[in-house]
């Protein structure tokens, strides 16, 4: 085989690594969206100047703190299943987390982030929704409103789940998703300018 | 102009051994023997002094024959290359960022399936140039670094724009490591070294946010940087790429100095005064040892990174703060114990190698590089005798400066005696504003500074006009 031969194997073995390798993201991530069971979870009170970076809205879910399990003793950036079950508001909670891949339950691949006491404060791989950097002010007052005080915590996420993989669906606030908020919140401002 | 001054010159810069003390046919005999290594601007130098030396009797018509049959032709490819691998790059980096804004301008707009095919479109023109840069004849060097640079840039902005669109969570230093491997085996499909020089930058990026937090992951930055060596010593070898070994030369120099300082500065805090001098003197000794009896072009960034290392960490020594606390015997703190060992594993590393290279400047008698390669030694003596610490950094200090001014003197090079008064200037100053003395007497010492600056610069400009 000549030189040239072999340099163009390498290069379409290079192209289709590199190809590869984001169409597999893309396949996985449209197959959880379409397969996977759909849970809401509720935000929790955020501080507000961690609320946006940049271009996505940083969430925090207020299923990321649990009991922590007796008897285990767990390093931060250990790896955990987190099992979910859905409460009686409809909302879904993390009941607890386990060292081994659980069957027959829904759950979510998370990480230690630290103990303290009693507890456990897990890393959840939901943990923004990206928007239009432009609509960030807008977008970021609106979600502290609905996330700041406990009274008017009406934020939350729908998760597609399948095998411990999670893919952000929707953020909503108010009830409504939050690009069709900021929409009407656009064009009330709007409004009172006139 | 002074030929043997000329000559002395040509020999300083590419750092001959210790004695400067050239006859006319050593100095030929030494230009010929550096014919592989020496760059282009000096052989066209060269040939330019020629016929002034044969009219001035120093060579004969047969020696020029010679010296230009050994050296052959002068391209004038080098600067015209550089000029077109800039632009290349410049260019494919202009296109690139117009291209995501226009996408970024309506992103909001579009629909997840068609954002994920946007997603994927960069990696598709960058595939298609790199294709047309390797398989086309007329592609140039130029090209095929901005096609690559492109390719390489167009990776991550896809890998970033899928997660964008799918909102996926993850650590930013995943992300990078991803993109990093994925960049370099372009280094070796088309022989790019740009593609290498982000590789260089993302992997120090990556292993630097590890430190603090894992010592056992932070080291993979060893057998990660290992990976783009083979190219390195590919392209060192040849003088078409001197230009590309010496860009990513800088970077390994910079990378390997900012590692080094943090991971040890990491595991061992409060020993740094003794690690930063033996980091920088084995990259000072690293950039002047004399590989096949020459120093070459790539040595450049780690010969005046360790020596400007070394400057600014012996002045700082010289200060009463660092040596403040009491220390004990090298402990690893509450680190554990593979941090440690890798901390001791690195330090015996550094100390064999700064002996070695040390010792072969010692066999050499090269002042200059004695000189700044037993900083390491002063520190562990400082360090061992605290009390004495300060006072032996400033008479280092001050030998440092009185070396290169001497040096200067000797080879009658204006550049060298003015580094070597300006380090004395400063080690007097800062001594002087350290102090309680009054302005008057702080006045005056300047003045006085000022004019040893100016005296010695007139007698050395008189004496080379002189001669």
């Amino acid at each position: 085989m000549n030189k040239k031969a072999l340099k163009l194997i390498l290069f379409v073995c290079f192209s289709l690594l590199i190809i590869g390798v984001p169409l597999y993201t893309i396949f996985r991530q449209e197959m959880l969206l379409k397969t996977g069971q759909e849970f809401c979870f509720k935000t929790a009170p955020i501080d507000p100047f961690d609320a946006f970076r940049g271009k996505y809205v940083a969430l925090r879910l207020e299923e990321g703190e649990i009991m922590k399990p007796p008897n285990v003793n767990l390093k931060p950036g250990q790896k955990v299943f987190a099992i979910i079950e859905v409460g009686s508001d409809g909302f879904a909670k993390i009941s607890k987390a386990s060292l081994t891949e659980p069957k027959g339950s829904a759950y979510l691949k998370a990480y230690v982030r630290y103990t303290s006491g009693n507890k456990l404060y897990l890393h959840l791989p939901i943990d923004r929704y990206y928007m239009d950097e432009n609509k960030a002010p807008l977008a970021e007052k609106l979600y502290l409103r609905h996330s700041s005080s406990r009274d008017r915590q009406d934020a939350y996420v729908i998760v597609a789940l399948s095998k411990g993989n999670a893919v952000v669906k929707k953020l909503y606030v108010g009830g409504k998703p939050v690009e069709q908020a900021l929409q009407e919140e656009m064009n009330r401002a709007k409004g009172e300018r006139k | 102009m002074d030929w043997e001054y000329e000559l002395q010159s040509i020999v300083y810069s590419v750092r001959s051994p210790g004695d400067v003390h050239v006859s006319r046919n050593r100095a030929l005999q030494y230009i010929i023997q550096e014919r592989r290594r020496m760059n282009t601007r000096y052989v066209k130098w060269l040939y330019q002094e020629l016929p002034e030396w044969v009219s001035k009797g120093i060579i004969n018509a047969q020696n020029v024959d010679l010296i230009k049959q050994y050296y052959g032709r002068v391209s004038e490819g080098g600067k015209k290359r550089t000029l077109v691998i800039l632009c290349s790059v410049l260019g494919a980096l202009l296109i690139g960022l117009g291209i995501a804004s226009l996408v970024a301008h309506n992103w909001d707009q579009l629909s997840r399936p068609i954002r994920a095919v946007l997603s994927i479109a960069p990696l598709i023109i960058g595939i298609t140039l790199m294709g047309l840069a390797l398989f086309r004849k007329e592609a140039s060097d130029g090209f095929r670094e901005g096609a690559s640079t492109f390719l390489a840039l167009m990776i991550g902005t896809s890998i970033a724009l899928i997660s964008q669109t799918y909102n996926i969570a993850g650590d930013p230093r995943d992300f990078t490591l991803t993109w990093m491997l994925l960049v370099v085996p372009l280094v070796y499909l088309a022989t790019v070294t740009l593609p290498g020089v982000i590789y260089v930058i993302g992997v120090t990026i990556w292993s630097l946010s590890y430190v603090r937090e894992s010592v056992a992951i932070a080291s993979w930055y060893w057998p990660l940087m290992a990976i783009v060596i083979p190219h390195f010593i590919h392209i060192i070898k040849q003088e078409k790429f001197a230009v590309r070994a010496t860009l990513l030369s800088t970077f390994l120099a910079i990378s390997t100095g900012l590692f080094l300082t943090v991971t040890l500065s990491t595991i061992f805090p409060a020993e740094w005064m003794i690690f930063f001098p033996l980091i920088f003197s084995v990259l000072y000794l690293l950039g002047s040892y004399e590989f096949g009896g020459v120093c070459v072009h790539w040595q450049q960034p780690f010969f005046r990174l360790g020596g400007i290392g070394i400057v600014i960490v012996s002045l700082v020594l010289t200060f009463h703060w660092p040596w403040r606390r009491t220390f004990g015997m090298l402990f690893y703190g509450n680190k554990d114990i593979f941090s440690a060992a890798v901390g001791y594993i690195i330090l015996f590393l550094l100390l064999a190698a700064a002996v070695f290279l040390n010792y072969i400047s010692v066999k050499q008698r090269r002042v200059n590089q004695i000189i700044l390669g037993i900083a390491p030694i002063i520190a562990i003596i400082g360090y061992s005798v605290q009390p004495l610490a300060m006072i032996l950094f400033n008479i280092y200090f001050f030998a440092l400066s009185l070396e290169r001014i001497l040096s200067g003197i000797r080879l009658k090079h204006l550049r060298i005696v003015n580094s070597g008064l300006l380090l004395l200037a400063i080690l007097i100053m800062v001594r002087f504003f350290d102090s309680a003395i009054n302005f008057v007497l702080k006045g005056l010492v300047l003045i006085v500074i000022g004019v040893g600056f100016l005296v010695t610069n007139i007698i050395l400009i008189r004496r080379k006009g002189g001669e």
